[in-house]
């Protein structure tokens, strides 16, 4: 069983989107863990991390999302575990997720040293459980040259089972092959990969959006999967919205106050994807039923309309398991951009 | 705006003299029309014109000054340019006038405040009262004085007319006058820049020529004072008012559902007839009403029979009684033996009485005379369809000799007559005659209708206020501690604390600032326990996010902390987390909203309500305005939708009704006697069953910012 610890720098820098690609183009039967979930989930009293309860879906793993992570929050494990006991559980639940997998993923917490006081930051877990381990640098160029380059001169890779780095969301990828790659050739590590951005891959379902938010489904629950591919902000006045090209775009999701009935009629007429109501004032019945007879998802917030945008602005992007689209796309990038054979997983 | 002693309001309405300020013998003036109509109209006083050009009008010598005039002046009227309206006030309050009336316009109608506060301030800081500005004057029959620049006589009579809107309140006298209805006092209030209909009520509630007072209002600036002499002038006579802006003002964003609930117009409605006032849809209706009210004896009872010709019109009528809460007297057997007599074999003696289309006015007289001699039976609704058997013509018989006969043996009556052009024209000269007709059940069913909402407000003779001994002064330093902080908002342990000094069931519940805390707590409080996450910036906690219900065990408490930490963090990023509060976890049972705030209108207001998280979905709320006596706070619980829940449904036992009435009797108090509260809501109030109290779940309390 080959084991492979997913770290990055920094949060949000695609790692799951890394071990989804890598594993559907890989083919193999794999199994994963997070030790220290972070997009935690609590339903019914129940905990577990979205990343997790994602991998388990798409791959269709028997393992209880539950079970593959040790905790979530530093208190609680700071207040059950100490770093033998954490070290045992590690093991155990390698020794649960790994049975008859031909490689397992083990997933880091946000960045390289998240965890490390519970024992659970990435290379913890690596040294652990004996795992390879790679890491995803992302952004723009600068950015990932000093992220690679502190791997090198501050951790002094290479060293143990470090397997090279994984270029994600790489803006203009044209211009980082030949102004950062030599750079990067020249300190040494291997890379990987070079993804480039897709802009495909930040949309979101209007029922993530409303899950994350909080908002109450006044109409149309069953479009929730639509995806909302930009927001727009109707604080202005309808004359001034529906002459901005932008109201027109298709997978606007519109965002206005409850009490804004020609708005939400505009938004309605120009066939948003969904409208998202603030301040908690609910509309007239017949709008409501009007969105209905459109299959317009109507969500409603209490918060006003400034905070609800930075509140959306502030989501991260990520894949749900019904989005089928998304996750192909995620295959075929990595098909294209990541060197397979380096990975000697065979 | 100060009560006016009663004594003193007389000098308004029974003035011994009069200033004319502006009086003009130029004809289209309003200084000449309201100087011609106190002429006119017969006024016996002291009629002082003021003129800077002086010499005579209507053969009155004209005062250059108010300072010129000799002796008291009880009531001035300003009909002078705005901009000369501040020195003429002036000049009556130093010369100690009573009273003024300013018919000028031009102040805060059009947004100039400031000059009339000014004009307020130095008139009421010399003991002076000012009706208006922006009014048509004055009409008071008791000394025969039409002040105002109303066309043509007024005619005397026993109806009072408060109005706000000048122009609307000229057109209801052309309605009275049309309707041939007699009035005793008219004022209309306009800019109510100091006295209001409340100071003017007290006046008319006493005037024993008024025996019904027709208000119309658009806004009220004191809402206390009014309905406190509302109340005690609905006990001596009928008060109807109309009032505009019935259209909700939405759901606004509001820190407490009772805060959004409560638009303007909801509760001015509630506390209107909580007032023992009526009120009127439309001016035809009021006039209807007071009409009615005016002319005709309260019933003794309830029993109500509807006697008619045609069936399809009784079932009319029935629905017209159902929807004006009129009580249908339907003791078979006493209805048989009364209307047998009068009735034919075919016909019907249940209630519509069918005295079938063959009936004549005879026959009509027999089932009325029936129905008079029953001591059962407290009211009637006849109903005429016009038939080949029984002409119009002969309508006066059957109608106003009955009429007549009724009203003098105490029991009222009302006629709906329906029928052609004949018909009709009697139908409306009987109406200006003052016999209570109309040409349909409802418009009729409606003053009925009235009449008995009047009834039952004075048969509830007012009873005990319904207080509680709550800690006044330690809830008081709760509150001035977090003003002290900058807050508006009390955490949630600071309003349990609240609650619990008022004595109100909160489950058992303390506050943890970490993980060890929290297992802590929740193993001395005993499982299952509720997390709710404490901070000062998170007041909607479920849409952050920061609420754990049902955690069994030290696990579920561990999981819980960090969800909620996680969550708030997340989604309000800028919050500062203060802790968790454990609490007990309910048991379930019926979930209530109760609320106090202080309306800006009406001062402390009580909401009780169907609670839970549909609260503002379902809006089944009812509000009333404090203080209240107990059987008032039981009446809110049983106006609204849901009140059969609490009787027990689908084989419940009924609920502790008794322990919801005290828990608002409390909350009550805390909003009336504590300073500095704005709002306080619990949703859920779970009440439990009949003798097992209730829980206050969630409190929420907001301050003034005053």
């Amino acid at each position: 069983m080959n084991k492979l610890v997913v770290a990055s720098m920094r949060q949000g820098a695609g790692k799951t989107s890394v071990i989804i690609g890598m594993a559907k183009a890989l083919g193999k039967k794999i199994g994963y863990m997070k030790p220290f979930g972070e997009r935690l989930l609590y339903r019914k009293k129940r905990l577990w991390d979205y990343d997790a309860a994602l991998i388990t879906s798409l791959f269709k793993l028997e393992e209880n999302p539950e079970d593959m992570s040790i905790g979530f929050h530093h208190a609680k494990l700071l207040y059950m575990l100490d770093e033998q006991a954490t070290r045992e559980k590690l093991g155990e639940v390698l020794t649960s997720i790994g049975e008859n997998k031909d490689l397992v993923f083990i997933e880091g917490g946000r960045d390289l040293s998240y965890g490390v006081s519970v024992h659970l930051d990435p290379l913890s877990v690596a040294a652990a459980l004996d795992a390879d381990w790679l890491v995803v640098v992302s952004g723009d160029g600068d950015l990932v040259l000093d992220d690679a380059t502190f791997l090198k001169k501050r951790l002094g890779l290479p060293a143990g089972r470090f397997r090279g780095v994984i270029i994600n969301n790489v803006p203009n990828i044209d211009d980082f092959r030949d102004t950062h790659l030599p750079k990067l050739a020249q300190l040494g590590i291997p890379i990987l990969g070079v993804i480039p951005y897709e802009k495909r891959l930040t949309y979101r379902t209007v029922g993530y959006l409303a899950d994350r938010l909080f908002a109450k489904v006044l109409g149309a629950e069953a479009n929730l999967n639509r995806v909302a591919r930009s927001l727009f902000i109707g604080s202005m006045s309808c004359d001034v919205a529906v002459r901005n090209p932008l109201f027109h775009e298709p997978g606007n999701l519109v965002l206005t106050t409850g009490d804004r009935s020609d708005m939400l009629l505009a938004a309605l007429d120009a066939r948003a994807a969904a409208v998202l109501l603030t301040n908690n004032i609910l509309p007239a019945p017949h709008l409501i039923s009007r969105a209905e007879e459109l299959g317009i998802p109507l969500l409603l917030v209490t918060a006003d309309t400034y905070d609800v945008a930075r509140q959306i602005d502030s989501i991260e992007t990520l894949t749900t398991r019904d989005d089928a689209e998304k996750i192909a796309l995620i295959e075929a990038v990595f098909r294209k951009h990541v060197d397979l054979a380096a990975l000697d997983f065979a | 705006m100060s009560d006016i002693p009663d004594d003193d309001i007389r000098h308004l309405f029974e003035p011994r003299s009069i200033a004319v300020i502006g009086a003009s013998r130029e004809r289209g003036k309003i200084g000449s029309a309201v100087l011609g109509n106190i002429v006119s109209g017969g006024y016996a006083g002291r009629i002082l014109p003021v003129n800077p050009a002086g010499g005579d009008i209507e053969g009155l010598r004209v005062y250059p000054r108010v300072a010129d005039i000799e002796g008291e002046v009880d009531l001035a009227i300003l009909t002078i340019p705005a901009r000369f309206v501040f020195d003429a006030v002036c000049q009556c309050a130093d010369r100690g006038v009573k009273y003024g009336i300013i018919i000028t316009s031009g102040f805060s109608e059009i947004g100039n405040r400031e000059e009339e506060n000014r004009i307020i301030a130095y008139a009421k800081g010399r003991g002076m009262r000012i009706v208006g500005p922006n009014v048509f004057g004055i009409y008071s029959s008791a000394v025969n004085l039409n002040a105002t620049f109303v066309a043509g006589n007024i005619a005397p009579g026993h109806l009072a007319m408060i109005t706000q809107s000048g122009a609307l309140g000229l057109t209801m006298i052309g309605q009275a006058e049309v309707e041939n209805i007699g009035m005793s006092a008219i004022v209309s209030v306009g800019n109510k820049a100091d006295i209001d209909e409340a100071d003017l009520l007290q006046y008319l509630a006493h005037h024993d020529d008024t025996r019904v007072i027709l208000i119309y209002i658009e806004g009220v600036r004191n809402g206390e004072k009014l309905v406190r002499v509302l109340k005690q002038t609905a006990r001596l006579k009928p008060v109807v008012i109309i009032k505009s802006g019935r259209s909700s003002r939405g759901a606004m964003a509001a820190a407490s559902h009772t805060g959004s609930l409560a638009g303007a117009d909801d509760v001015f409605d509630a506390i209107i007839r909580q007032c023992g006032a009526l009120r009127a849809e439309s001016t035809s209706e009021a006039f209807a009403w007071s009409k009615f009210l005016a002319d005709s004896p309260l019933p003794a009872g309830e029993n109500a029979v509807i006697i008619t010709n045609g069936g399809g019109a009784g079932v009319m009528a029935t629905d017209a009684f159902e929807k004006f809460g009129i009580g249908m007297f339907d003791d078979v057997q006493v209805l048989k033996d009364v209307f047998t007599p009068a009735t034919p074999s075919f016909g019907s003696t249940r209630n519509p009485i069918d005295i079938t289309g063959q009936a004549t006015a005879q026959d009509y007289t027999r089932a009325f005379d029936a129905a008079l001699q029953c001591p059962e039976i407290h009211s009637v609704l006849g109903v005429y369809c016009e038939s080949a058997l029984f002409s119009s013509e002969n309508l006066k018989e059957a109608i106003e000799d009955n009429y007549r006969r009724f009203k003098s043996a105490g029991k009222p009556i009302i006629f709906s007559l329906f029928g052609g052009e004949k018909t009709s024209a009697y139908e409306a000269s009987a109406r200006r005659r003052g016999i209570p007709v109309s040409d349909d059940v409802y418009p009729a069913a409606a003053s009925l209708g009235a009449m008995y909402a009047y009834h039952r407000y004075l048969h509830a003779p007012p009873g005990a206020i319904a207080d509680a001994a709550i800690d006044v002064e330690a809830i008081e330093r709760i509150v001035e501690d977090v003003k002290r902080e900058g807050r508006y908002f009390l955490l949630s342990h600071e309003a349990r604390t609240i609650m619990t000094l008022a004595g109100i069931a909160i489950p058992e519940s303390l506050v943890a600032q970490n993980l060890n805390g929290a297992v802590r707590g929740a193993e001395k409080i005993g499982y299952p326990v509720v997390m709710k996450i404490v901070s000062r910036d998170i007041i909607h906690k479920s849409d952050a996010g920061g609420i754990a219900l049902d955690l069994d065990n030290a696990g579920e408490v561990m999981d819980a902390y960090g969800a909620i930490l996680r969550n708030c963090r997340a989604n309000v990023p800028q919050a500062i987390l203060e802790g968790v509060e454990i609490s007990e976890m309910v048991r379930p049972g019926t979930e209530m909203i109760v609320g106090a705030r202080i309306d800006p209108a009406f001062g402390p207001i009580l909401m009780v309500g169907l609670g839970g998280i549909y609260v503002e979905v379902m809006k089944d709320v009812s509000f009333r305005s404090l203080p209240l006596e107990r059987k008032e706070i039981l009446g809110m619980i049983k106006s609204i939708r849901s009140y059969p829940l609490l009787l027990g449904v689908r084989g419940e036992e009924t609920k502790d009704i008794d322990s919801l009435v005290d828990t608002m009797i409390k909350l009550g108090a805390i909003i009336r006697k504590c300073r500095g509260i704005s709002d306080i809501e619990i949703n859920p109030l779970v009440v439990y069953e009949q003798g097992s109290g209730t829980r206050a779940v969630d409190v929420r309390i907001i301050l003034s910012k005053g």
